[in-house]
């Protein structure tokens, strides 16, 4: 029995298209990475900004 | 765990931000969320707007991280199931160390988040729900006990208690009684599913009611657990919070709940397709949002002293 993640068998190169789309995935993931650590950065300040008005 | 069929050129292309949306269940999080916003609304005091949306935020995610998680452990018997065989996990969208890092990653995130702008109750109150969801329901409860869903479905109880916890810092008796109403509520909403998707549980071999104990059986909890829930959805006015908006909606959406359950009850499922069934899936997600937005709209009225 071979799960998924036991798998070590060589999978096949990708081909040109897979790559530019791997990489088009890729750079998609990471913006939103980004975006979103922004938005939490930004969240912590307002909240901390907040209670510390309210002290 | 079983085999894991991967298309090659989905992982060469590598998991795109829809995968990861997914892998949070964005379905279950709605209703999480929403129980959540209504529990937060119907709690007495105030709430600072950017506090409110922190502990939603939290919420969200770490309902979203648990569902992650669950199917990183469940993709063998995801892959059975037809209703979860599209799951990323399951088609190989997402490795499962992905998928695993992600949720633990976003759960730990939430909680950290949740104990530091809103408050150490809420906090560890998402960390429960979240441990609850992955270590006693997924791992242990889940393919081992036809009272996977009974026990397990504390885990999707906690959200109101957490949005009530978000305003208040504490727990009172009226956010465990909204405890309650989900507690009780799990079980008709998963078994009426399990009647038609039977088939499919048998086959993954997880023991839900239908497979273990039969329809008969799994239609008569299904009528008590209905019934059971009657008196819970109107008591919280009792106690102070919501008024006759809750009472009056509760009581004709509860007694609606147990027509649907009577009517499974009295179903040949084999021989109408499980119609009534179905029929009580659907009514039993409509019952939910139905009920906690009266425990929003009423609580919240009482709350402005309306």
């Amino acid at each position: 029995m071979m799960t998924a993640m036991t798998d070590t068998s060589p999978q096949p190169a990708p081909d040109g298209r897979d790559e530019a789309e791997r990489k088009r995935r890729l750079r998609q993931r990471n913006l939103i990475v980004l975006a979103l650590l922004i938005a939490w950065v930004a969240l912590i300040y307002l909240v901390a900004i907040v209670r510390m008005g309210a002290q | 765990m079983s085999d894991v069929t991967m298309d090659s050129s989905m992982t060469a292309r590598g998991a795109s931000w829809r995968d990861y949306y997914e892998l949070l269940k964005p379905r279950v999080m709605t209703l999480v969320v929403f129980t959540a916003i209504a529990g937060m609304m119907a709690a007495p005091g105030a709430i600072h707007p950017a506090v409110a949306v922190a502990a939603i935020l939290c919420v969200t995610i770490g309902a979203g991280a648990a569902g992650a998680i669950n199917m990183w452990f469940e993709r063998d018997i995801d892959a059975v199931m037809a209703r979860t065989a599209a799951r990323p996990t399951v088609q190989g969208r997402v490795e499962p160390a992905e998928a695993l890092t992600f949720g633990v990653f976003l759960s730990v995130a939430s909680v950290m988040t949740m104990a530091l702008l809103v408050g150490w109750v809420a906090g560890a109150l998402l960390a429960l729900a979240n441990l609850f969801y992955v270590f006693v329901y997924t791992i242990w409860l889940k393919r081992r006990t036809p009272q996977n869903i009974v026990i397990g479905g504390a885990a999707g109880a906690f959200p109101p208690m957490i949005g009530w916890a978000a305003v208040t810092g504490d727990v009172t008796v009226v956010p465990i009684l909204y405890f309650l109403l989900i507690f009780l509520w799990t079980p008709p909403h998963f078994w009426a599913l399990a009647l038609y998707r039977r088939p499919e549980y048998d086959k993954a071999g997880v023991p839900m009611l239908p497979v273990v104990a039969g329809e008969r059986a799994t239609k008569l909890q299904m009528l008590l657990y209905t019934v059971a829930l009657l008196p819970v959805s109107v008591a919280p006015p009792l106690l102070g919070v919501g008024g006759w908006l809750t009472v009056g909606g509760g009581l004709v959406l509860g007694l609606l709940f147990v027509i649907c359950a009577w009517r499974v009850w009295q179903e040949d499922g084999a021989a109408t397709g499980h119609k009534a069934a179905k029929l009580m899936f659907g009514y039993s997600i409509f019952y939910l949002f139905a009920l906690f937005g009266l425990i929003a709209v009423d609580g919240g009225a009482t709350g402005l002293g309306l």
